[in-house]
């Protein structure tokens, strides 16, 4: 028989290192995602891509051909991943489960339409758009999380998700309205793929958060770009072909062809692929809407970095909001540990642990 | 059968387990070893508990378990959310979706 207050003291540790480690994956996520807004900004300016803004099919093309290649990019990445972790074999063996597997192509499928609606967005609107049009994302997340299988959104994580959010909406607001401004009439687009970007990664979390108890995060995600890459390859491929034409194989060719692109396309792959991989593992540990909330901050970060590259220094409202969307951040994980031991609000009793 | 789906049955067939007796069993089973495969078998643990799949029902400290080091291990049940979420995953009997 022990101390029972040695077992309290380890138990606590236990707990909050399991909570920690659930934000470190999230705050990682959005350090990454942040970067992704870097070369998925820059590729852009590279032929072929560069010379893509006649029209709107021309920029649907690009849009196309990149979010295409950057999940083969991101796959690529996953499967070198899970290789590393040795977990070959477990994808292998997920993947035969058909049952659990099968969720994660309604997730590649949300998950896949953001990215797209992002980067139409970066190329219709601009960068800064994309970025804040995507941060509304935790309310879907958290919402569908809480109506769908009972995750436990207490007052002060919804505070904190709204305090995140508000946050990213000051940083970018200026930016917006010159963007809304200055867009003309071609920018709708661009705001319809802001939308498809938030609804689009709010609901692909509610999946995996729900396909994630009985499968693993990392052969989970590399599960879920299988599914998008599968899905490029199977339906929007032949499609864009026929509305297209050979016109897409052009396209694809010429940006194969530019050794600029293929540097682009790793640093797509890992930088998406392991925010990727830090988002799927930090929604066991705290949950999709915190985990969500706090991989938010990518909003700023992506200003750190689009700065850091460009030298273009962000305004006053970037030090503002990026202060409140971190004080939102806080506001998550300072919450009590005992909310966040167990993340959902299970229908059974749930009876204190005994001690031996 | 993939190792987490694994742990679910095992704690289904088996009733409550300690921890290590679910890693020594997983690793049996699937022919790894080291402490790699022991935390990864404690984290899925972790994230099956947190997750509200698995109920805590003892925790015990023995150094001699965990490499000499004091760390809790636990005594981890399976409870009925759980089951349902085997049911409709098809890890166990029948169930829709």
């Amino acid at each position: 028989m022990l101390d029972s207050d040695k077992v309290v003291q380890l138990r606590q540790e236990h707990r909050n290192r399991q909570v920690r480690w659930g934000f470190i994956w999230a705050v990682w996520c959005a350090v990454l995602w942040g970067a992704w807004y870097v070369p998925g900004t820059v590729i852009y300016s590279e032929a072929p891509f560069v010379d893509l803004a006649g029209s709107t099919a021309d920029y649907l093309l690009a849009a196309m051909v990149i979010t295409t290649l950057n999940a083969v990019a991101v796959l690529l990445a996953m499967f070198l991943w899970v290789a590393v972790l040795g977990k070959t074999g477990e994808y292998v063996r997920t993947m035969r489960r058909v049952r659990i597997s099968r969720w994660y192509a309604p997730a590649g499928l949300a998950g896949m339409l953001a990215i797209f609606g992002s980067i139409l967005a970066i190329a219709y609107v601009g960068a800064a758009f994309a970025a804040v049009a995507a941060l509304l994302y935790p309310i879907v997340g958290a919402l569908l999380a809480r109506v769908w299988y009972h995750e436990r959104i207490t007052r002060q994580a919804a505070v904190g998700i709204i305090v995140i959010i508000t946050g990213g909406v000051i940083i970018f607001a200026p930016g917006i309205a010159g963007e809304l401004a200055g867009a003309g009439s071609g920018g709708l687009l661009g705001y319809v793929g802001g939308a498809l970007a938030f609804v689009g990664w709010g609901i692909e979390g509610a999946i995996a958060g729900r396909a994630l108890d009985v499968s693993d995060p990392d052969v989970g995600l590399t599960l879920r770009f299988t599914a998008e890459v599968a899905l490029w390859l199977v339906v929007a491929v032949p499609l864009t072909a026929a509305l297209a034409g050979a016109r897409l194989w052009e396209v694809t060719g010429a940006a194969l062809a530019n050794p600029n692109n293929l540097l682009l396309l790793v640093l797509l792959g890992l930088t998406f692929g392991f925010c990727y991989v830090s988002w799927y593992k930090s929604f066991p540990l705290i949950g999709v809407g915190r985990g969500q909330a706090i991989a938010a901050l990518y909003g700023p970060l992506a200003l750190v970095w689009l700065y850091l590259f460009t030298l273009e220094a962000p305004g006053l409202q970037f030090v503002v909001g990026g202060l409140i969307a971190v004080l939102g951040s806080f506001i998550l994980f300072t919450e009590k540990r005992d909310v966040l031991e167990v993340v959902r609000a299970v229908p059974a009793t749930r009876p204190r642990a005994a001690t031996s | 059968m993939h190792i987490k789906g694994r742990m679910l049955q095992l704690l289904a067939e088996r009733g409550p387990m300690w921890d290590y007796d679910i890693a020594d069993e997983v690793m049996r089973e699937y022919g790894v070893s080291g402490d790699y495969w022991y935390g990864t078998v404690r984290l899925t643990l972790t994230d099956l508990y947190s997750s509200g799949l698995l109920d805590e029902v003892e925790t015990a400290v023995d150094p001699s378990r965990s490499g000499g080091v004091e760390k809790l291990l636990f005594k981890f049940t399976l409870n009925e959310f759980g089951r349902s979420r085997m049911r409709q995953s098809g890890l166990i009997g029948a169930g829709n979706g």
